[in-house]
């Protein structure tokens, strides 16, 4: 990069100013990052409408969010270009596309993809052409001083992009006959067409918002290297310096080199000075606004602000950290003093957070009660074996060892209803014992009988149930008494299905 | 032509009204279905679809088929109570008051669009439904058995409409949602049309007439006479009481459910040819009965619950009755 060619007016600005100045860098350039824009993820929209109309609709939406930093790329190549006054036309752009593009991308595409301040970032992987150790040293010395605010763009952005893109889709929506109304949040997913226009509007806020994204990331990335590397000092030098000639330009930096020695580490001096008439010359521009316009601004701010600014550069001293340690250790991580004053309201507002976290647990319990509750049994379902069957006990030790014959004895005595409950128990016991069951407790005789017949037509026991069961219903629900030649009659063919087979398997060697 | 003698007289003659209506009615079995449960079970059913998927075809067949009268009324906002019902009016020739029945008079009633008449008229529909009598200058007229009315509600266009207020939706034996037929049955529809098998203007003349109003009475008669256990009876309160204290439910449904629930399970024990009730009468007309009965708190439908949805996990949960 080289300064001198700069199209820009260099200042150190806060973070938020900066993020405006890449908003007017985009009102400036909006045409052609628009078209680079365009023209780089087309061909990707272009795929991935064809995954969506393959079915895959996740996964196309997916693939177009992951490669998202692939498409930004051209468009921070362009800033960085025009910015410096370099051949930035799309020809180009495209000629060059492997030469910034993929170096370096492939971190960004794994696990940086993740990363909240890949606006701020990118700029150094890319455009300074660094990695590994160096890319890390880099963003460790570019992270010094003040917060750069990156991750703040990204969750801005992302909640702009999901809000327009929703409300597009919805003022779509409404304009669309009304069964195809928007009803529920997983709409998206439902079919191939509404995945489609739903992409496609994304799409839309996309092409507005990523072109702005990475011009205000590139402009974070411009503050902070002049807060960092004084360039606004470097090219006021240098602009006075061509009007003042080149050997008043050069006595000027040797004098001021004590003063810029810990702020522009690539200012040299290559001539010697002229000691006086340069001291005067850095007095008058030292007091010029030229050098540093002055301006009053009053704001609010706290009384110890000083002492905590201070305090800041120490990781230690970040909100976060003093607000877990506050937590866990007392009223001293928070104030980061022993405050005599404090520590009675500290502890109340510590009681309030812990109150609200440990509601917050407890309303997410009541709120799942009834997915809590099923997780035993459906972990039972899967490991340990059926007890009940709609509602029904089918466990062995719940049936008599010689359940032919204690069915007879009832049938004898009269009790017809005990005698077939034993049966209708039994069969379902032996069918569940070689086969996995999964019937809710709502579920009636029939259901029960359809839903075995359906999972297992092929088990001959399962013609025997369906035999039991209008049997059953009969008495139970009909008051009709079946006869003992029946009763007797089912239990013997119960006894051949079932523990017959059982014994044989049992003598065979 | 015959008036049922037996009880298996009766549920044969249900089954071919319900296959004759079918074969008009077609890719709507589960609505014809329900209207001839609560015809046997001398209810009301508000139908609730989209237009156009046959609901005069219904109520006009149906009347043909069972030789019944049928009116209907277009309920609009200045729809008066006693153009539903009727009015005295004065003769001046015979300088007496005369009393001029309203389209309430007719045995099938279709309130076409309920919801589009301010809550007096409809308040005026809910006495004919409850009472099955008219009152006109304070004379009583009892209207001819049976009297059924099916009411029917748009559920896309909601501008201008007066939801009907629970004590009357209450008053509905089934809600009975009518929706589009799948596509094979819209296919045959389309070619029974094009054959000339059925007609697309509402003309059923061709059917066969199947019992009268008599017939009609000896089926509700008889579906009385189902027997109905305990046990069945307990599941359906179960069912209904499970209601009021759903987890995504702000109103449960009222003890003319657990009701309604029983009456209805007689009907479908009758057309299924059983003289007993079981649970699974109970667990099938327990949608149609309780649908229109119960209201979602706003939590749930956040969540995009829906009542059928919850219905359909609180017949899942409700043990079934073991004996």
């Amino acid at each position: 990069m080289k300064l001198d060619s700069i199209n820009a007016r260099i200042a150190p600005r806060t973070p938020w100013q900066a993020m405006d100045m890449g908003t007017h860098l985009y009102r400036a350039w909006w045409k052609p990052l628009t078209l680079i824009w365009l023209m780089f993820s087309l061909p990707l929209l272009a795929l991935v409408l064809w995954l969506t109309y393959s079915g895959s609709n996740a996964w196309a939406l997916l693939l177009f969010w992951w490669l998202k930093p692939l498409m930004e790329r051209p468009l921070l190549e362009f800033c960085a270009r025009q910015l410096f006054n370099q051949d930035a036309s799309i020809g180009t752009l495209l000629k060059d596309f492997h030469h910034y593009a993929l170096p370096g991308l492939l971190p960004w595409l794994l696990w940086r993809r993740f990363y909240l301040t890949r606006s701020f970032s990118v700029p150094i992987s890319q455009l300074e052409r660094l990695s590994g150790r160096d890319y890390r040293e880099r963003c460790r010395v570019l992270s010094i001083g003040t917060p750069n605010r990156a991750m703040m763009l990204t969750f801005l952005m992302a909640h702009i992009e999901l809000v327009l893109s929703y409300s597009f889709t919805v003022l779509v929506m409404m304009l669309l006959p009304g069964q195809y109304y928007l009803s529920n949040v997983d709409w998206f997913l439902q079919s191939n067409n509404n995945a489609t226009l739903g992409l496609i509007t994304w799409y839309i806020t996309l092409s507005v918002l990523e072109p702005l994204y990475v011009t205000s990331g590139f402009a974070l990335y411009l503050n902070k290297r002049t807060w960092l590397e004084g360039w606004d000092l470097e090219l006021g030098l240098r602009r006075l310096g061509q009007r003042r000639g080149q050997a008043n330009l050069t006595a000027l930096l040797m004098c001021m080199l004590p003063l810029l020695a810990f702020s522009v580490p690539d200012a040299q001096a290559s001539a010697a000075p002229r000691a006086g008439e340069a001291q005067q010359q850095a007095v008058e521009i030292l007091a010029g606004d030229d050098f540093m316009p002055t301006h009053i601004e009053q704001t609010w701010q706290l009384r110890n602000k000083d002492s905590a600014m201070e305090k800041e550069e120490d990781p230690q001293n970040s909100w976060l950290y003093r607000l877990l340690s506050w937590l866990f250790d007392g009223a001293g991580g928070i104030t980061g003093r022993d405050d005599s004053s404090l520590p009675s309201l500290a502890e109340i507002l510590r009681i309030v957070l812990w109150s609200v976290a440990i509601s917050l647990l407890l309303w997410t319990l009541w709120h799942y009660r009834n997915w809590l509750a099923s997780l035993p049994r459906r972990w039972r379902s899967t490991t340990s074996p059926i007890t009940h069957i709609a509602g029904l006990d089918i466990r062995r030790e719940s049936l008599p060892d010689d359940l032919q014959q204690a069915v007879m004895e009832q049938a004898q005595r009269g009790n017809y209803r005990q005698a077939l409950s034993l049966l209708y128990r039994g069969t379902l016991s032996q069918l569940a014992s070689t086969a996995n069951f999964a019937v809710l407790p709502g579920a009636t005789e029939s259901e029960v009988l359809d839903y075995c017949q359906q999972t297992h037509p092929d088990r001959p026991g399962v013609l025997l149930l369906g035999e039991i069961t209008a049997l059953w219903m009969d008495v139970a629900w009909a008051h009709r008494l079946p006869g003992t030649e029946q009763i007797t009659l089912l239990s013997q063919r119960w006894q051949h299905h079932f523990v017959a087979p059982a014994k044989t398997a049992q003598t065979a060697p | 032509m015959t008036t049922p003698q037996t009880l298996a007289d009766a549920g044969q003659l249900a089954r071919s009204i319900e296959d004759t209506v079918s074969t008009v009615l077609v890719g709507q079995q589960q609505v014809v279905r329900e209207v001839l449960l609560a015809l046997i079970s001398s209810g009301h059913v508000l139908l609730e679809g989209v237009p156009g998927l046959g609901k005069t075809l219904l109520v006009r067949t149906l009347s043909h088929c069972l030789q019944i009268d049928f009116a209907r009324i277009q309920f609009t906002p200045d729809l008066m109570p006693t153009d539903v019902t009727g009015h005295a009016m004065f003769d001046q020739k015979t300088e007496q008051f005369r009393i001029r029945k309203g389209p309430a008079f007719t045995q099938l009633l279709l309130a076409d669009e309920i919801n589009r008449a301010s809550a007096k008229t409809q308040s005026a529909l809910l006495e004919v439904m409850q009472e099955r009598q008219i009152t006109i200058e304070g004379k009583c007229f009892p209207l001819a058995p049976p009297f059924m009315v099916l009411a029917t509600q748009n559920p896309l266009d909601q501008e201008g409409t007066y939801p009907l207020p629970e004590a009357e939706l209450d008053r509905f034996l089934f809600k009975t949602m009518i929706d589009y037929p799948v596509i094979e049955q819209e296919a045959k529809i389309v070619r029974m049309v094009l054959d000339g098998t059925i007609s697309d203007s509402l003309n059923v003349s061709a059917l066969n007439t199947l019992c009268d109003a008599e017939g009609v009475l000896a089926l509700q008669h008889f579906a009385t006479t189902v027997s109905l256990d305990d046990g069945v009876i307990d599941y359906a309160l179960r069912l209904v009481r499970s209601t009021r204290d759903q987890n995504g439910l702000s109103r449960g449904a009222g003890p003319r459910a657990s009701i309604a629930l029983c009456i209805a399970g007689r009907a479908q024990a009758l057309m299924e040819g059983r003289d007993f009730v079981i649970p699974d009468d109970i667990k099938s007309v327990a949608r149609p009965v309780l649908r229109h009965r119960i209201q979602l708190s706003a939590d749930a439908e956040i969540e995009g619950q829906t009542v059928e949805s919850l219905l359909n996990r609180l017949l899942d949960q409700v043990p079934a009755p073991r004996q």
